[in-house]
């Protein structure tokens, strides 16, 4: 049926479309229960710090106030994603080690009140010499900030991959550079909130995320509640970026404090404390050694990588490897080493970002450039040389299935007219181009698959029933389509109830690009289940074989004699009459080697497919005030078969943004653990007046296990965007960044440092 | 943040007997910046004092020179033909500031009488020769805007006193100003610099400037003027006030006092940014650091006066490319 596709693939309106423009859709703020409090927290001033004492006591003599609370009133379970990551306990009772740390917190009648009982807390401290570069973190005799692990340094993920040091012996030319680049602010346009409600035993929470199983396992563990006393609910979420992917200190704070005083409670976070206090992004220094061949073909890579870290371990393991495995899920890599640590300082929580590794990713790329121009090859040649296809595995052994790499960049490159562009530049011109593939899932253990339940109420409208979540990328939407595709009924007769963890399944959630592989797949086959008994019992009372029998637009029909025919909704009914109702299920799970770690094991099949892309940017260097310009921006991306292909486009037009127009503009500041920019004044997100010309194309490749050919809607220009850039700007100047953000002032120190080089 | 008594008086006398009889007031015109410092806790103000419901502060005059009620909005000066054409590089300011919504609601007196370093309209006025009208319980005054400014947030008014409106006079024919925001975003940005300059100039060669079309490119600035250099172009008055490089906005008169009565060359262009440069103290902060701040002065400077120039030679005509500045 693949190939007579009557919705899926078309261009259709989202199904969240309507309420989200007309603002009737409700987020997490909006909330209003019955009694309900507000809460606040109070945050640590100091950067590192012994906490001697926390006395609560005032804060509840204040009228109004319904609770109080600090970490002495958690059960001293420490939160990690991993077995040997248990290092965050959300609210600390030992020592504080960043700014903005929750410490105590407060539930009261108003907010404040709530601000009056935070003034009445009383907290000693001892403060402690603190670390905030993760270069002099590393080194002896710095700041201990965990006991648990010397010298700081909190992952340590080594691949060693063939003979790389024989490798770059013999290669025709090596090059080594080192990169930085800034950590990013997810600023997501809903700054974290929650509400949490307790009765009776059982724990109902509100918030935006994109995995409401890992939230609730996770508060499970953190109240010592069962796991289906911990309803985490479905809300719209405000956006996501990676940064909603954990729980998060608030989701404690808030139950803790709905338990204490037996009132629901809602906790919104200002624009400052969701920057300061929710989650940030590693700042990263990425030392990039490649050896070539005289013809372009890299033989040996050695890479040393460095995570700031921040306080505590997050998604640690995870964060250390991913900008190492897309490139190399992008290109052939013989010999390879890679050393990446993830190290501690006193700054703010770190998770997973949509854009995670830009100072590694651009670095290769920009370095490919240099290189290429050395050896007078052109950057396009050079990648399509070493870009991998399908059928190869890569470094570490994952196979790729379906490959569009070199589709997106010949696509790329000629709607651009980039080799002739690239070889003859206009002053104060340049091209570049960044080559990414992403994983369309990570290995998350059991979670790594997806299930769907389906029924098919009597009136012939369907409710699907799914742990897949939405963050606002469409993956509710996706999932109708797609039902509706194999159902035969209309995107609007399905009601789609999801990611609530009482009554969905496990899923992966929406923060490894798996919703669309696996979620859908997951979709896919409890409809097909469905398809079944409907064509079965359409069969039967239509008296011609099920082999000829399709559903469309809300019927079942003969295919030969398309006048017998009958609406789903009488077979629905009949079915009901039988005792039978047309139920069904259905799951996914990828083909994942489930031996493969993060650190201990880091090799084996990463995920059930990949996805790739090409970025092409054009700028302009304006070289008296260093600023740069992005007139143009091209992005190819294969994402199998697009489902919605307006969906994907609009994720890709966004990735420009987030991560393209942000190589010039987005970087966190710091100043000894305060960040400097904490709200949308000084922290520059792109704005729709800063945007180039955008170009988008879609290269399908088909994948033969993802849902009707799909992978995944549009990360890998999230992850090349600014690989584009700085290649643009070193084909502009010459020179290769030295770091990110390329603002003016470090655009103008980098034109002077290199003046007279062309 | 904290709760405050609000007030609407209909006129500036009631608006002034208020503020004289209430504790801890403050004078609210858009909110777009005494709202931010209240939620910021900079200021925590028992009432409030709106002017917005004043009719005679809403008021634009052009009928002799330009007066602009200090309850005008940016968004009213921005659609103001008039000011756009003789008075531009107020227009350059406004339409620039912060975000239409913001435009909408934001005044051109809170932007002055918040005197922040980085006012986008104080250069302008300050190049316009504006001279700020205030009124008291009984009486009324008008102060140079360069004397306006006493440092960061804090101005010559005195509690009880209102900013009725700026005065500006109406200039010689040859004369044209513009205002350059250096920023980082296109818009809902604060300057890492503002230069505004404004420029009377007159053809010492005698004729009419031969090619119009050189500003149409995309050169640096140095090329463009070394063409110029030919035409005879004298500089007959010239004013330059610089943003963000102060306590407060400045002028930069030994720079205006270099070029005044000379005839335009790159050298001396390169030497007047040179001069302005060392009149400023600027620091360093999130939104740049002084070095740079300094560097752009000298960039900036230049690229202003070319674009006043720009405006007297091609009246009709935006300089190009007006991205790049």
């Amino acid at each position: 049926m693949d190939d007579n596709l009557k919705i899926v693939g078309k261009r259709v309106v989202r199904s969240d479309s309507y309420a989200k423009v007309t603002g009737s859709a409700l987020y997490t703020a909006d909330l209003k229960l019955p009694g309900m409090l507000v809460a606040k927290v109070l945050r640590s001033p100091y950067p590192h710090a012994k906490i001697i004492s926390i006395d609560v006591s005032g804060a509840l003599k204040v009228p109004g106030v319904k609770a109080a609370v600090s970490g002495f009133d958690a059960y001293g379970v420490k939160w990690g994603v991993f077995r040997y990551t248990q290092d965050h306990a959300m609210l600390p009772t030992d020592k504080v080690r960043y700014i903005g740390e929750d410490v105590a917190a407060v539930a009261a009648v108003d907010e404040e009140t709530a601000l009056e009982g935070l003034s009445r807390i009383k907290v000693e401290y001892e403060p402690l010499d603190a670390v905030f570069d993760p270069v002099e973190s590393m080194k002896d005799g710095a700041p201990q900030i965990h006991n648990e692990y010397k010298n700081n340094i909190n992952i340590h993920v080594h691949i060693d991959v063939g003979e790389v040091d024989k490798a770059m012996a013999k290669a025709y030319l090596v090059r080594e550079d080192t990169f930085k680049a800034a950590g990013e602010a997810y600023a997501m346009m809903e700054p974290y909130a929650v509400v949490a409600s307790y009765a009776n035993g059982y724990l109902d929470l509100w918030m935006p995320n994109a995995g409401p199983h890992v939230r609730a396992k996770a508060l499970s563990n953190l109240l010592k509640i069962p796991l289906n006393r911990v309803r985490v609910r479905h809300i719209n979420s405000g956006g996501a970026f990676g940064g909603r992917s954990e729980v998060a200190p608030g989701d404690l704070v808030a139950s803790l404090l709905t338990i204490k005083s037996g009132r629901p409670v809602k906790l919104v976070l200002s624009r400052e404390e969701n920057a300061t206090s929710s989650r940030q992004v590693h700042d990263i220094v990425a030392t990039v050694k490649t050896g070539m061949k005289k013809d372009g073909t890299i033989v040996a890579k050695d890479y040393k990588v460095i995570y700031d870290g921040g306080a505590y371990s997050s998604t640690g393991p995870i964060a250390t490897s991913i900008p190492f495995y897309v490139y190399e899920e992008c290109y052939r890599f013989p010999n390879v080493r890679y050393n990446g640590y993830r190290v501690f300082t006193n700054k703010g929580i770190r998770g997973m970002y949509g854009c995670h590794g830009r100072a590694f990713l651009a670095g290769n790329e920009a370095q490919m450039d240099m290189m290429a121009k050395e050896l007078g090859l052109d950057p396009v040649d050079v990648r399509l040389k070493n870009g991998l296809t399908a059928g190869e595995m890569t470094a570490t052994k994952s196979k790729i299935t379906s490959c569009g790499l070199k589709d997106t960049i010949i696509e790329a490159s000629e709607k651009t007219n980039f080799k002739k562009r690239w070889k003859k530049k206009e002053k104060n011109r340049g091209i570049g181009m960044g080559c990414v593939a992403i994983m369309c899932g990570f290995p998350m253990g059991f979670r790594s698959g997806s299930s769907c339940y389906v029924k098919i109420n009597d009136d012939g409208q369907v409710t699907l029933v799914t742990g897949l979540v939405d963050n606002g990328q469409g993956n509710e939407s996706m999932v109708i389509q797609v039902a509706s595709e194999v159902l035969g009924v209309p995107m609007e007769d399905i009601n789609l109830v999801n990611a609530d963890t009482e009554v969905t399944n496990l899923d992966p959630g929406a923060y490894s690009q798996a919703a669309a592989y696996v979620g859908a797949n997951a979709v896919k086959a409890a409809c097909e289940n469905v398809r079944k008994r409907l064509i079965s019992i359409a069969s039967e009372k239509l008296g011609v074989p099920e082999s000829d029998i399709d559903l469309k637009d809300r019927i079942a029909y003969s295919i030969k004699q398309p006048d017998k025919r009958m609406p789903i909704s009488w077979i629905a009914r009949e079915a009901f009459f039988r005792g039978e109702p047309i139920v069904a299920t259905g799951s996914f799970f990828p083909d994942i080697d489930f031996e493969r770690e993060w650190v201990t094991r880091p090799w084996g099949q990463m995920a059930g497919t990949f996805s790739f892309g090409t970025s092409v940017a054009e700028v302009e260097v304006d070289y008296e005030t260093g600023k740069i310009i992005v007139p143009r921006f091209t992005a190819a991306h294969d994402c199998g078969r697009p489902i919605n292909p307006m969906a994907v486009e609009g994720q890709m037009e966004g990735s420009i943004q987030q991560a393209g127009i942000a190589t010039i503009t987005e970087g966190n500041m710091w100043y000894r653990g305060f960040l400097l920019n904490p709200d949308l004044l000084e922290y520059k997100v792109p704005l729709a007046c800063d945007m180039p010309e955008i170009d988008t194309i879609i290269v399908s490749s088909h994948d033969p296990k993802g849902p009707f050919g799909a992978k995944e809607g549009g990360l890998t220009v999230r992850m090349n965007a600014y690989s584009a850039i700085a290649c643009a700007f070193t084909n502009a100047t010459g020179i290769l960044f030295e770091e990110l953000p390329l603002t003016p002032d470090k655009v103008l120190n980098l034109l002077e440092k290199n003046k007279g080089v062309k | 943040m904290r709760g405050f008594e609000y007030y609407k008086p209909k006129t500036v006398k009631e608006a002034i007997e208020l503020m004289v009889s209430l504790e801890n007031a403050k004078f609210i015109a858009g909110g777009t910046d005494i709202m931010v410092l209240i939620r910021q806790k900079k200021i925590s103000p028992q009432s409030v004092v709106s002017l917005r419901n004043i009719p005679e502060l809403a008021e634009i005059d052009t009928k002799d020179g330009l007066r602009i009620g200090s309850c005008v909005t940016h968004n009213d000066i921005d659609k103001n033909e008039y000011i756009k054409k003789y008075y531009s590089a107020l227009t350059d300011a406004t339409s620039q500031l912060g975000s239409r919504q913001i435009r909408n609601v934001a005044t051109i007196g809170g932007n002055i009488c918040n005197a922040a370093p980085s006012a986008d309209t104080a250069c302008p006025l300050l190049v316009l020769d504006a001279k700020a009208v205030i009124i008291g319980q009984d009486s009324s005054r008008e102060v140079d805007l360069d004397e306006f400014f006493l440092g960061p947030g804090k101005t010559v008014l005195s509690r009880g006193e209102i900013l009725k409106e700026f005065i500006m006079p109406r200039f010689n024919e040859n004369t044209g100003s513009s205002y350059i925001k250096h920023t980082r975003r296109e818009a809902m940005d604060l300057p890492i610099l503002g230069v505004a300059t404004r420029i009377t100039i007159s053809i010492t060669s005698g004729n009419e400037v031969r090619c119009r079309d050189m500003f149409c490119t995309i050169d640096s600035i140095s090329n463009i003027l070394e063409r110029l250099k030919d035409e005879g172009l004298r500089c007959e008055d010239v004013r330059i006030a610089m943003g963000v490089v102060a306590p407060r906005p400045i002028r930069a008169k030994k720079a205006e006092a270099a070029l005044k009565g000379k005839i335009v060359t790159p050298e001396l262009f390169e030497e007047i940014g040179e001069i302005a440069a060392s009149e400023a103290q600027p620091r360093d902060s999130v939104r740049g650091e002084a070095w740079y701040r300094r560097e752009m002065i000298k960039v900036l400077v230049k690229r202003s006066l070319a674009k006043s120039m720009d405006r007297v030679i091609r009246p009709d005509e935006a300089i190009y490319p007006e991205r790049l500045w």
